[in-house]
Parts: structure tokens; C-alpha cells; sequence
């Protein structure tokens, strides 16, 4: 197998869902050996299964953006430089479970810009790395319909180092990438995406502890992929939740909840688009063979505990980047709003 | 001297069982558990979850109503298989396009987490696209079931020269299509 044989077979295994157990297979094909295939509600089932397939994928895999609870400011108040991450995130849980219900009929409506490193590996054995930015918008209302809008720039941002600008002028390209704009009313949609359905995520319990049970041990809303590298980091699990119209009172047990975890910190407070916010920081491992671990760092508003910020920083070197780099950056505004279509001033 | 003694196969070979399984079909499952896994992801790979479920099951029902047919010279039946698999493939080909179309014109539909790739896959995607279908489908046996060229020859019933020289082919203009 040379290299294209490798890169299609990459292509094609990604995102792969598992071998069924083998009874279930044999099954099927016993279905037909008896005489089945072929009939016209054996069709129409395939049919059925067929379509929901498709509908599914419209949005499979696709949906995660990162925000934390930005409805209105609450009272300010200074955190004290000294107070930890758990008790930072605590005091944010106070202040966030003050914050409004998204109303029926209406939209919880995120926007985020994000720059991510890119890496491309080439037949010849070249690996070319840049920094690319783009724009994502996400709807989704009271009644579990979902709207994403993603555009992604034409030109490179940046690059890690100045080998990897010259190499990535030689090698690769941006293309116009299209518009993506898609809306899906399904249910199951809806789960594909988010791990659970609008009304599981609206009953999650407001306790701490059994909200952790029921989100964090939860592989479809914990376990993420990325170009087939499998982590678990809760962190983007509260990112998912964050991004669909539940109650306030979860939205502030998920702070907690995050509160109890191992392996979170405080890093120094810093500002984001002129705005103060405090950091917290978890530390998790990709893969111990490949050595990757990174912090995924939160930056959240200390009056109300949106999150206005977050970074991936590598603690190992990556793509020439020193050990310690922030490699993808994400920046954020959530708003409610009226329609699927509306767009709060701003953008 | 040892005659009349019965050779033990403790492990009967492929063709050997799909000749038993003539008289005794239920021979035919041990093929089916021997092989289910490579014939499954060969379709899962390009079709998706239930187009693959709806075409394996095709494939082994296919496999057993021919199992009379099959060449007892070829112990190893998975080339027969994943030849069989080829065809009911192909009535799932808008899966393929569709996943394809889908990847070529995306940098990454991961939208989080700390990995984000923008490497060729579009490209890739959109060359596999362009491929004769001819070409495509070896290129696939060999790079999806890690057939080598001789049972690729076997499964699609074609010259093991031609299968070289459409492998070929297909990798000369994939490479094409991401260093572009």
C-alpha cells in the first residue's frame, strides 16, 4: 500500500461507525436467504432506513461550537485573584443561574469566530501547517430546530513558522469553500448532534452530581472525534450543552459540575475582544502513545459566567509551534432571538 | 504403511466449506463469521452504516445462493466475496458520491477540539470523484480490503496486467488532484 492507497483509505475510515455484532449481520442475511429479499416491505424498510441515514448526516458530526451562557450581564463583581478554579467556577454558577429562560418560540443564536492550525500531510512525506480562520452561526429554538451557517476565509491567517509559510505557498491552497447553510427540523438530527434531544437536554437535572452522571459519563455527549483521533475532554461537553436553549438552573449546574473535576485550574485572568474574563483550564490526554495532551482553556465573563473565549494550547511541540502554544483559538457572542433568520446587531 | 486414514483438517478451507455448506447450509455461517468483518467495512467505508448493513447482508445471501457455482481451485473465498460485494455496491453508489461531495467541498466538518485538519482531503475527494469507475474500484479493493493484485484479479474477474495498469492509473491521478 503506497501513500494514496494510505490517504484513501484515511478518507474513507474516518468517521467509521463500529462492526455490528455479528448476530445481528447474520440476521439480515438470513432474512434473505429465507426468501425474503426482494419483497416489497423488505424494500419499503430499506427505504425507510436509507432516508433516516440521510437525514441524520445532514448534521452529523457537525455541530459543536463553543459558548458558555452570554444572555445579558449580571451584577459585576471581582473574583479574587486567589480563589480557585472550583470556586471560580462555583461563584459563576451563582451568577448565572439568575439568567432568563430562552422563551418559547424564540432562538438561542451563537456566533463564534474561530482561527485553527491546519495540517496537511502529502504523498511525498511533506507536512504543511497554517493557520485558517472561520466564521460559524448557530440557531437553535425552543422547538429543537436547528440552523448552522459556517464560512470559512479564502486566505490563510498565519502560519507557525516561516518554513511552514514557504511550504504552504508551495504545496497547498485555500479553495472557496462554499457557504454552509442548513436548517433540519428531525429529532433525530437534533441527537446526532448535540448527544440528546432538545427535551432530554430541557429535563437534565439541575443537581450537580447527577447532571455530571448524566452528561459527562455519557459517551455521545463526552467522547468527540477529530480526523479520527478519539478524546474525552467534559469541557466540550458543556460546550454542546451551552449551545441549545436549556434552563438556566442547568446551564449553572453544568459550572459546578465542571467545578468538581480533577485536573482544572485557574490560569491568570486575561481579557478577550477588550473584555475582562477569568480563565480555567483542564488538562487532558488525546492519545498516550502519540504523546498529545493539551489544556483546553475557558475564558468566561466574571459577571455572568459566558464564556467569551477558549484555546486549545499543546503541551507538547506541534508543527514547529514550542510546547505551551495556543494552536486554535475561538472567540464568542450568543444573543436570543425571534426567527431562525435573525441576526442580533453585531452579527 | 498407512493407508486409509482419514486427513484431519482441523481447519477446513473456505472452498471446503462452501462445498459442505451444499448439503449442510449451516456450514455456510462459519464462512459468514470468517469473513463478515473485511466485507463489512469495505462497505461501511464507502456506503455508510445502513446501505452497508442492506449490501453485506446482499452479499452473503448472494454468496449463498451462488456457493454452487464457486470455483473450488480458490481457497481463499474472500475475493469472491468482496467481488460480490463490488456489485451489490453499486446499486449504494450515490452514498459514495454523496460522502464524497460532502468531504470535497469541506475543510473539516470537526468543528472543535484541538486537531483541525484542512489536508488534502477535498481534493482527494473530488479526484476519486473524477476517476473512471473501472479504475476506482480496484484502487478501492486494494486500499479498503487490502486485497493484493492477484485477488483483486480474481474478484472482479479481470487480468491480474489490467488491475496493475488501473491501479495505476487511479494513483497517478489522485496524486494529480492534491498536488494541483
Amino acid at each position: 500500500m503506497n501513500e494514496i492507497d494510505q490517504l484513501v483509505q484515511e478518507l474513507y475510515a474516518a468517521d467509521a461507525p463500529l462492526t455490528p455484532a455479528p448476530e445481528a449481520l447474520w440476521a439480515s442475511v438470513e432474512s434473505r436467504i429465507g426468501a425474503l429479499a426482494g419483497s416489497s416491505s423488505v424494500r419499503r424498510r430499506r427505504h425507510r432506513r436509507r432516508f433516516a441515514l440521510a437525514f441524520g448526516l445532514a448534521l452529523a458530526g457537525a455541530i459543536v461550537l463553543a459558548f458558555l451562557p452570554a444572555l445579558r450581564h449580571s451584577p459585576d463583581g471581582a473574583i479574587p485573584e486567589n480563589a480557585s478554579a472550583a470556586q471560580v467556577l462555583r461563584t459563576l454558577a451563582d451568577r448565572s443561574s439568575a439568567l432568563p429562560d430562552v422563551p418559547r418560540g424564540s432562538f438561542l443564536y451563537s456566533n463564534d469566530t474561530r482561527i485553527v492550525l491546519s495540517t496537511s500531510s502529502y504523498p511525498n512525506g511533506t507536512s504543511v501547517s497554517a493557520f485558517i480562520r472561520q466564521h460559524w452561526q448557530l440557531w437553535v429554538g425552543r422547538d429543537g430546530s436547528v440552523r448552522q451557517r459556517v464560512r470559512t476565509e479564502r486566505e490563510y491567517v498565519g502560519y507557525p513558522t516561516p518554513r511552514a509559510r514557504r511550504l504552504a505557498r508551495r504545496y497547498t491552497k485555500l479553495r472557496d469553500f462554499p457557504l454552509e447553510d442548513t436548517t433540519t427540523h428531525s429529532l433525530k438530527a437534533f441527537r446526532d448532534g448535540f448527544g440528546m434531544t432538545l427535551s432530554a437536554m430541557r429535563r437534565l437535572p439541575t443537581d450537580p452530581s447527577a447532571l455530571a452522571r448524566a452528561v459527562l459519563a455519557n459517551p455521545r455527549t463526552r467522547v468527540w472525534y477529530a480526523f479520527g483521533v478519539r478524546y474525552n475532554d467534559p469541557f466540550e461537553a458543556a460546550i454542546g450543552i451551552s449551545l441549545v436553549p436549556v434552563r438556566p438552573a442547568t446551564r449553572a449546574a453544568m459550572l459546578r459540575a465542571l467545578a468538581t473535576l480533577p485536573h482544572v485550574r485557574r490560569l491568570p485572568d486575561e481579557s478577550v475582544a477588550g473584555r475582562p474574563t477569568v480563565a480555567v483550564a483542564y488538562r487532558f490526554v488525546v492519545s498516550e502513545s502519540r504523546h498529545d495532551a493539551y489544556d483546553h482553556v475557558l475564558l468566561l465573563d466574571p459577571a455572568t459566567g459566558a464564556l467569551l473565549g477558549s484555546r486549545y494550547v499543546s503541551l507538547f511541540p506541534t508543527a514547529g509551534l514550542p510546547a505551551g502554544t495556543a494552536i486554535n483559538r475561538w472567540t464568542y457572542r450568543q444573543a436570543v432571538v425571534p426567527t431562525l433568520h435573525s441576526v442580533p446587531k453585531g452579527g | 504403511m498407512i493407508e486409509n486414514v482419514p486427513v484431519l483438517r482441523v481447519v477446513p478451507t473456505d472452498a471446503e466449506l462452501l462445498a459442505a455448506s451444499l448439503e449442510h447450509p449451516e456450514s455456510f455461517r462459519v464462512l459468514f463469521e470468517r469473513h463478515y468483518q473485511p466485507v463489512w467495512r469495505f462497505l461501511v467505508w464507502r456506503f455508510g452504516g445502513a446501505a452497508a448493513e442492506d449490501a453485506c447482508a446482499e452479499t452473503f445471501a448472494t454468496a449463498f445462493a451462488e456457493r454452487g457455482r464457486y470455483d473450488h481451485s480458490y481457497a481463499d473465498a474472500r475475493p469472491w466475496l468482496l467481488g460480490i460485494a463490488v456489485n451489490h455496491g453499486r446499486r449504494h453508489a450515490r452514498h459514495e458520491r454523496g460522502r464524497l461531495k460532502k468531504l470535497a467541498g469541506t475543510v473539516s466538518r470537526t468543528p472543535s477540539g484541538p486537531t483541525v485538519g484542512l489536508d488534502p482531503r477535498g481534493d482527494l475527494a473530488q479526484g476519486l470523484l473524477a476517476l473512471d469507475g473501472r479504475d476506482r474500484e480496484p484502487l478501492l479493493l486494494l486500499a479498503l480490503a487490502d486485497l493484493s493484485y492477484t485477488q483483486i484479479a480474481i474478484a472482479l474477474d479481470i487480468p491480474e496486467g489490467t488491475v496493475r495498469s488501473r491501479i495505476n492509473r487511479a494513483r497517478r491521478q489522485l496524486k494529480e488532484a492534491i498536488q494541483q
